[in-house]
């Protein structure tokens, strides 16, 4: 019933097989048509762009909404963030929010 | 402050929400809507557009904050209509919501370009009830340029949402319990606190931050000051000055702000002052 995307890092990534997830991340080196995201509590996510080559990420910092599945992420929509985004209070919101889930999904 | 009578409640707050908050609120007396049992009226959510419809008189956005799915409807105000802003609601409420498309739908509304494609929106709105649906109508849709302001809406959603069901922080607490909920509420309050000192352009100022612009020490001890005194006609400027070793000026600014926040009030003539605690 729900059709929350929830945000996320890299170590709740396996609670969310299959799942459409948000996740942010410092943009890292391309390989093809996937991008290496670092992630807010330092682990790398493979990003399959396959389905939204046609738009470029415009910042150092996005945040990609895509499906979690077979370790890589198939990227559905990006989002630029500033690129004074604070890493370290993000993640703390999000284990926060991980916490509180009643409000958040 | 929330007026009891029947069908007016009157909230003067904008209560920071994710959407699945308003997608589970099913309280309402009136017309307006309780949250965490609090009255909610203004509300401020931050998620991405998906999708936006346009009509004549106003523009729908879907809005998706990754709780869930809102659709919104900004009325566009025009300087020389004469009808307010609830006759234009019920106009368009007599139209179906829906998006505007081919066939047998009968809005008006169609898809029109997305401004704020691939970008996260701040929206300031009233939440209320129409024909036992919720609707939201937008006051401010603004693009955020400062991404911070994305995670302290949600840390503020989250304290907010712990101060309504579990008090705040000054209430005496007791048991082990509680006193894991208040860490908690610390460590949020910090967090919100740090991402405030990150923003600059942080349009939301709490109260905390507030404090800490206008130099912590000396307010603390003013308002510690003023509460500790027991006496009907309170403590005077001139004793604040003397204990706090600042000039009447100075004093004079702490106390118009303790008076504007409403956590002291004056008793026999303007230089003598209580505290409403």
């Amino acid at each position: 019933m729900s059709s929350a995307t929830p945000r996320i890092n890299f170590k709740y990534l396996s609670e969310f097989e299959g799942k459409t997830i948000r996740i942010v991340g410092k943009v890292g080196e391309k390989q093809g048509n996937n991008v290496i995201l670092h992630t807010t509590d330092n682990g790398q996510v493979i990003v399959d762009r396959s389905n939204n080559l046609e738009k470029n990420y415009q910042t150092n910092n996005v945040e990609v909404l895509g499906v979690w599945n077979n370790n890589q992420l198939s990227e559905l929509t990006f989002f630029n963030l500033s690129d004074n985004f604070d890493f370290d209070t993000h993640n703390q919101m999000i284990d926060l929010s991980m916490k509180h889930k009643e409000i958040f999904m | 402050m929330t007026n009891n009578s029947n069908e007016n409640v009157i909230v003067r707050t904008i209560t920071p929400l994710t959407i699945r908050q308003i997608q589970l609120s099913t309280e309402s007396e009136g017309n307006t809507f309780k949250i965490d049992k609090e009255f909610v009226m203004n509300v401020s959510l931050v998620g991405t557009v998906v999708k936006v419809y346009g009509g004549n008189t106003f523009t729908n956005y879907t809005i998706d904050d990754g709780t869930g799915q809102l659709k919104v409807r900004e009325f566009k105000r025009h300087k020389q209509n004469n009808m307010d802003e609830e006759q234009q609601q019920q106009e368009e409420q007599e139209q179906p919501q829906e998006e505007g498309g081919e066939g047998e739908n009968k809005s008006k509304a169609k898809e029109i370009e997305n401004v704020f494609e691939n970008k996260y929106v701040r929206i300031i709105g009233n939440l209320k009830e129409y024909k036992n649906q919720k609707s939201f109508s937008v006051n401010k849709i603004t693009e955020i340029t400062d991404s911070n302001q994305i995670t302290t809406h949600f840390l503020e959603a989250i304290l907010v949402h712990l101060q309504r069901i579990k008090g705040t922080l000054k209430k005496e607490q007791t048991s082990s319990q509680n006193s894991q909920i208040k860490e908690e509420k610390n460590e949020i309050q910090k967090e919100t606190n740090n991402n405030n000192n990150n923003n600059k352009n942080n349009n939301i100022i709490t109260q905390q931050n507030t404090t800490q612009i206008l130099g912590l020490a000396l307010k603390d001890k003013a308002l510690r000051l003023i509460s500790s005194n027991q006496t009907s006609s309170g403590i005077s400027l001139q004793e604040l000055s003397k204990e706090l070793k600042s000039t009447e000026e100075e004093i004079r600014e702490i106390v118009d702000f303790f008076l504007d926040q409403g956590q002291i009030y004056i008793t026999i003539d303007d230089e003598h002052f209580r505290s409403t605690d």
